[in-house]
């Protein structure tokens, strides 16, 4: 009766035959886009319940075929043996002063450099920009070698020398502390600091100039209008440079396992090494096979991600939603 | 007479105003940045002994670069195959950040929380606890599917057949899957380039594709004539940003011969060698600049 199938749906549902190829194909759109999707978050998931599966897996239990996901019995035996071989408590109070402090020290100066580049025009101002770029082009290995001597003998660029009859020090070792990543932060030469006032920079750009000039008129000075006006206004920029910075300087392993080499390191050095660490704590023994050790390893990976897993759980509604508006386009 | 004075005052005191805004990044730029690059170019010519209290250099020419590229077996192939890598890596990275970011672009139920789900490699992937995931040979072999026999992973073993069969010569079937064996750590490197691209996409103006639907133009024609010539400066980033990322990895082969260089205290060695893989990085970049410069100039 019907020479084809469309034809007959067509007749069926009183619509014209081009309504019908747009749902169908509408229709199938949607739906290679849902197993798409579906596909995806399974592969952006898959590491985060893998870990938390492996790792409240009882280590006895490990050669059990029978267990792929969900473990039989839940034990915490690996976590405390992790939180042991990681030093987990100072490490992660180490890694939090870190990223935290060079965190809020980067957003601050870099938002003001950024500001300084977007708005004004100066003595330099090119040229100066075009040393951030240069800054985010050179890797931090080139210069890592000698940032370490720096941080060695840290004296300020001279300045420590000039004060030292007064204070009767030449030089700081700036080494396994914190003011390694906070020092330079301070100064927007910190990890990624050339990415953040780019960043900033094009955000403040993209602002109307009016509430400036309205504030201006009011009497305020440059930098009161930076604070009262511009600030205000740029929360999602300083909330998704907020996030960044702190997940960059929590995962560090580059500078990290330089600068640091006592028995506290920042998490991420520590895992780097925690397979030798847990051996040496005696958690677990050489005669132990690498499926007893997964759960140890896997453990210590979920605890290091963890914290900022929360943070950005936490404030993930306000980074997916502002990144729209950030314009780190330009 | 009065008020160009006046104006001259706001122009310069404006001028100050900037450059005081700006005065932090010179001075940690000087401190943290130029006087570290200086001193390990230095370094590059030198060697250098490092005690307790100071450390020493003298001269050696070219010799450290001599040694690196004529004697030590490992950098001159790590640098060509590590470079090589770029042509397909970059490309796979880009183009699949960007098919994601067109996606999460789109509305559909769910939108938040998917997105939530998207970015979680910017939190995930920059750390050490990915490593960790990847080198537990259950997780890949769960993951893809492959057969772990005798305490290594065949991957792609069927498709390695298949391709075998089909006629495809030894070297472009390992090239082929070393695509798919890689796709897990090269997907996991997409999330900043999606977020970039994300923001690209929410800046083009609708009014170009209301104008296009008047035209009759379909989806696809919308990509290439609307899409991607006004992502291009983006796409430029995106690609710059990919190559820096890669180059810069610290379980790239050549970051880890610097390190242990580094800790053996060979300071000379690992600088030049950052050096000349510096170079390396800055001529690759200058190539996808005059690229891109084409691309864009064709268009406009």
């Amino acid at each position: 009766m019907f020479n084809t199938l469309a034809e007959y749906l067509t007749l069926k549902h009183h619509r014209s035959p081009q309504i019908f190829k747009y749902k169908v194909s509408g229709f199938v759109v949607k739906t290679f886009r849902l197993l798409f999707i579906i596909g995806l978050s399974y592969l952006f998931l898959f590491p985060v319940f893998y870990m938390l599966s492996a790792s409240l897996q009882d280590p006895a239990m490990a050669h059990d075929p029978s267990v792929i996901w969900i473990p039989k019995q839940i034990s915490l035996a690996s976590f405390n043996g992790a939180i042991k071989a990681l030093n987990y408590w100072e490490s992660a109070i180490l890694t939090f002063i870190i990223a935290a402090g060079s965190t809020v020290a980067s957003v601050v100066s870099c938002s003001v450099v950024g500001y300084g580049f977007a708005r004004f025009r100066f003595f330099s101002s090119r040229i100066g920009f075009m040393l951030v770029v240069l800054t985010i082009i050179v890797p931090p290995q080139t210069i890592a070698i000698s940032s370490y001597l720096n941080f060695r003998f840290f004296d300020f660029g001279g300045i420590l020398k000039l004060f030292s009859p007064l204070t009767g020090i030449t030089e700081w070792n700036l080494l396994n502390t914190p003011w390694v990543f906070i020092i330079p932060s301070l100064f927007a030469a910190g990890l990624r600091s050339g990415l953040f006032i780019l960043i900033f920079r094009q955000f403040f750009k993209g602002m109307p100039r009016d509430l400036e000039e309205a504030a201006k008129i009011d009497g305020c000075g440059a930098l009161k209008t930076f604070i009262r006006v511009m600030i205000p206004l740029s929360i999602p920029a300083y909330i998704t440079v907020l996030l960044f910075s702190f997940i960059w300087h929590w995962n560090d392993l580059y500078s990290s396992s330089m600068f640091f080499t006592l028995e506290i390191r920042p998490l991420s050095v520590m895992l780097n090494g925690l397979l030798s660490s847990l051996k040496d704590s005696g958690v677990i023994d050489s005669a132990m096979t690498t499926f007893e050790m997964r759960s140890y390893m896997q453990a210590g990976a979920f605890l290091t991600i963890l914290p900022p897993l929360i943070i950005y759980i936490f404030t993930q509604r306000y980074f997916t939603e502002s990144i729209e508006r950030t314009g780190i386009v330009g | 007479m009065e008020k160009r004075k006046l104006r001259m005052n706001l122009t310069t005191r404006n001028s100050w105003n900037g450059f005081f805004f700006v005065l932090p990044f010179y001075i940690g730029f000087m401190l943290f940045f130029l006087h570290p690059l200086i001193q390990s170019l230095l370094f590059a010519f030198h060697s250098v002994k490092i005690d307790v209290k100071e450390y020493t250099m003298s001269f050696m020419g070219l010799k450290n670069f001599n040694y690196i590229f004529a004697q030590d077996a490992d950098y001159k192939i790590n640098l060509i195959f590590g470079s090589l890598d770029l042509f397909w890596k970059v490309p796979v990275i880009v183009i699949s950040s960007l098919f994601f970011a067109m996606i999460l672009n789109q509305k559909f139920f769910g939108r938040g929380f998917i997105r939530a789900v998207f970015f979680l490699p910017v939190i995930i992937a920059t750390g050490v606890a990915m490593d960790v995931v990847q080198g537990d040979m259950i997780a890949s072999s769960i993951f893809t599917g492959n057969v772990v026999s005798g305490g290594e992973i065949s991957h792609s073993s069927a498709l390695r057949s298949l391709l075998l069969e089909a006629g495809m010569s030894e070297a472009v079937t390992r090239s082929i899957t070393a695509v798919f064996d890689n796709m897990f750590s090269l997907m996991w490197k997409t999330g900043i380039q999606m977020i970039v691209f994300l923001a690209g996409l929410q800046s083009i103006s609708p009014s170009l594709y209301e104008a296009s639907a008047i035209e009759g133009a379909t989806a696809w024609e919308n990509f290439w004539k609307i899409t991607l010539p006004m992502l291009l400066p983006i796409t430029m980033v995106n690609v710059i940003y990919t190559i820096i990322d890669l180059f810069t990895d610290s379980k790239n082969a050549i970051m880890l011969q610097v390190l242990s260089n580094i800790n053996t205290l060979r300071l000379g060695w690992a600088s030049a060698m950052a050096w000349a893989y510096f170079f390396v990085i800055a001529l690759v970049l200058a190539i996808v600049f005059i690229v891109f410069s084409r691309l864009s100039r064709n268009h406009s």
